[in-house]
């Protein structure tokens, strides 16, 4: 084992840990709808992909897509993202995560949906480039 | 890239892996109401702030902290403690998490708070220097769409 390919694994447990801690700045922000730290997250030429709310690419539709629809949510839910499976390949990475959310209702319930993203390295930072969310997952027949 | 370089890397690694271990520690030991183990995660001079119970300082408060909670906690009470997001430097380290409370029925419900910590390598352990919950959070007001 020689010390360059020692230091290709150590990065690629690194990234492992920075694309969690990206990811789960994604949903603080979401939550607390600091609406301006969740578009930090995107890669310029981004592409979100949100459920019923369409397919926008880059920054400017991605704002439009924060600050026209998701502010008009009246109450944000409760945001739970766990299970994350990431594989990292050089500059470029995906992964998948199920996203718990908690509408604030009596009775209480829940919904079951899927997070896809892929991420790339600018400039050393980890960004989004790819934001698929999927709900409900898995797919309910009628 | 030398190999000193190398081992401090890993160094950081492990030290946010044994991290989550304590706080997940302490959260396990929250739901199966273990006090003693709960103290234990603490640096001797740590500061617990949770909830409305105001902060309180070394192990003596922290003590007499826990022993209100007796009685409070149930073992019915779910506490599922999340994405971490986790800064070291060096011998301290800061952290938050989100920890969801969940009660049982029959009208279940669920309650999300966040905790925001900061750890201390004691003697090669990491502790918790400071601790602090807040719930709900986000406030209420924040997620609420304004009315204007």
């Amino acid at each position: 084992m020689s010390l360059e390919e020692l230091e290709k694994r150590i990065r690629v447990l690194e990234d492992i840990e920075a694309i969690e801690k990206l990811h789960r700045k994604y949903i603080f922000s979401l939550s607390s709808r600091a609406w301006d730290d969740l578009l930090d997250c995107f890669a310029e030429d981004g592409v979100a992909d949100i459920g019923q709310h369409g397919f926008r690419q880059g920054k400017k539709e991605i704002r439009e897509l924060v600050y026209e629809d998701f502010d008009k949510l009246e109450i944000t839910p409760g945001h739970l993202a766990c299970q994350p499976v990431i594989s990292v390949a050089g500059d470029r990475a995906s992964s998948y995560w199920i996203l718990y959310l908690f509408p604030h209702e009596k009775p209480m319930r829940w919904l079951q949906g899927k997070h896809e993203f892929e991420y790339v390295r600018i400039g050393g930072e980890w960004k989004f480039s790819k934001v698929k969310f999927t709900r409900p997952w898995p797919p309910v027949s009628e | 890239m030398s190999l000193e370089e190398l081992e401090k890397r890993i160094g950081v690694l492990e030290d946010i892996e044994a991290i989550k271990k304590l706080h997940r520690e302490y959260v396990y030991a929250l739901a199966s109401q273990q006090w003693e183990d709960m103290l234990y995660c603490f640096a001797d001079d740590g500061v617990a702030d949770i909830w409305t119970h105001g902060p309180r300082r070394g192990k003596k408060e922290i003590k007499e902290l826990f022993n209100e909670f007796n009685g409070k906690i149930l073992p019915t009470h779910g506490h599922l403690v999340t994405q971490p997001v986790i800064n070291v430097d060096g011998e301290t380290a800061e952290g938050h998490w989100i920890l969801y409370l969940f009660l049982p029925g029959p009208e279940a419900e669920w309650f999300q708070g966040r905790y925001d910590c900061k750890y201390i390598k004691v003697d090669g352990k990491w502790k918790f220097s400071y601790l602090k919950y807040t719930r709900p959070w986000p406030a209420l007001e924040t997620i609420t769409r304004s009315s204007d």
